[in-house]
């Protein structure tokens, strides 16, 4: 099932801003080998499951995948055909707002030329420019 | 023990976002330097030099000497290293100044060696949950990394703080009961998929 909160306060929100850079949640955290994003934009709670799915499916079960990002903004949208004004649309699904730099998955448990293989898949399924990064490769 | 290497740094008057922009254009690292017996001051860094530095170190806290102005080195701890979160570039470098003989508080890296028995032959995954520990020692005896020999684990076996072994000189302040490595079973086949065709089938009723 796609990721979505299991309550929030509000229903709705406002776009909020994508400006600036991932100031956190950057860096290789958990696994061994990361998929680091690096444009901004919104990525819908379906795009992380279908990246999910085709990273498990080419790792064939094996090894650990960590998810960084979770789709925590509601974002609504007006039925077809319809005027302007009424009031703001109904819910229509979830994503997760990233910036350059945001660390969205993680992987460890399979070698480098699977994990490379298996984010390569993973990035495909997103609508943002993404890199592969490793736990050692020290950015200078 | 670290071994040292030598950083040349210039001190710098100029403070704030602008200059520090400058110089990072022309190849400079802002950075500053303190210590117990001295005033902070300001610094500017060759970016190739730390670089350099990078290639040969693993761990961001390595111990080098810092000769600034081409006066006598002294010994520093390299405190904190800011970079850039995506672009190959240093933000800043806070170096602390001490001497060989002070006992200071680091954060050092554990990183496997070997491959465990319960990965090679029974298929299991190797996990760590802890990549980094808290330590106290002399700066004399400030290990760059913890090396751990895994090859004996099997499924099921977990490696803990307290299961490493080191010098007396240091003292370990993570807690020791907190699992450094440990080796699980991967998932079952039957198992994931069951878990996936449940996953897809709770997907639909949502729908």
């Amino acid at each position: 099932m796609p990721l979505m909160p299991k309550r929030v306060k509000h229903r709705k929100q406002q776009r909020g801003s994508r400006a600036g850079d991932a100031n956190r949640g950057n860096a290789v955290s958990f696994g061994e080998y990361g998929l680091q994003c690096l444009g901004r934009g919104w990525i819908t709670a379906t795009q992380i499951e279908a990246a999910r799915i085709a990273m498990t499916r080419s790792m064939r079960r094996r090894g650990k995948v960590w998810i960084r990002i979770f789709p925590h903004k509601p974002i609504s949208k007006k039925p077809a055909e319809t005027r302007m004004g009424k009031g703001k649309g109904a819910p229509e699904f979830w994503a997760a707002t990233v910036r350059p730099g945001t660390m969205m998955f993680e992987l460890d448990g399979v070698p480098e030329s699977l994990a490379r293989e298996s984010l390569r898949l993973a990035a495909a399924k997103l609508p943002v420019k993404t890199r592969f990064v490793t736990r050692h490769s020290v950015i200078t | 023990m670290s071994s040292k290497a030598l950083l040349k740094a210039q001190s710098r008057q100029e403070s704030g976002s602008g200059v520090a922009r400058r110089l990072r254009s022309a190849g400079k690292v802002p950075g500053v330097i303190y210590g117990a017996n001295r005033e902070p001051q300001m610094l500017q860094l060759d970016k190739s030099e730390l670089s350099q530095l990078f290639r040969h170190h693993t761990s961001d806290q390595v111990l080098v000497d810092v000769a600034i102005d081409d006066r006598p080195a002294v010994t520093a701890v390299l405190k904190e290293v800011q970079r850039h979160p995506y672009r190959p570039l240093f933000v800043h470098v806070d170096l602390h100044e001490v001497s060989m003989t002070e006992v200071l508080r680091a954060t050092v890296q554990v990183t496997a060696v070997g491959t465990p028995v319960g990965v090679t032959t029974q298929g299991g995954i190797l996990e760590q949950p802890l990549f980094e520990i808290e330590i106290e020692c002399q700066a004399q005896a400030l290990p760059e990394s913890f090396p751990v020999d895994v090859s004996g684990l099997s499924i099921g076996d977990t490696l803990a703080v307290a299961d490493l072994k080191v010098s007396d000189e240091i003292r370990i302040l993570t807690e020791p009961e907190i699992a450094l490595f440990h080796v699980v079973a991967p998932r079952k086949v039957a198992e994931a998929e069951e878990a996936e065709g449940a996953e897809a089938g709770t997907a639909t009723d949502a729908q």
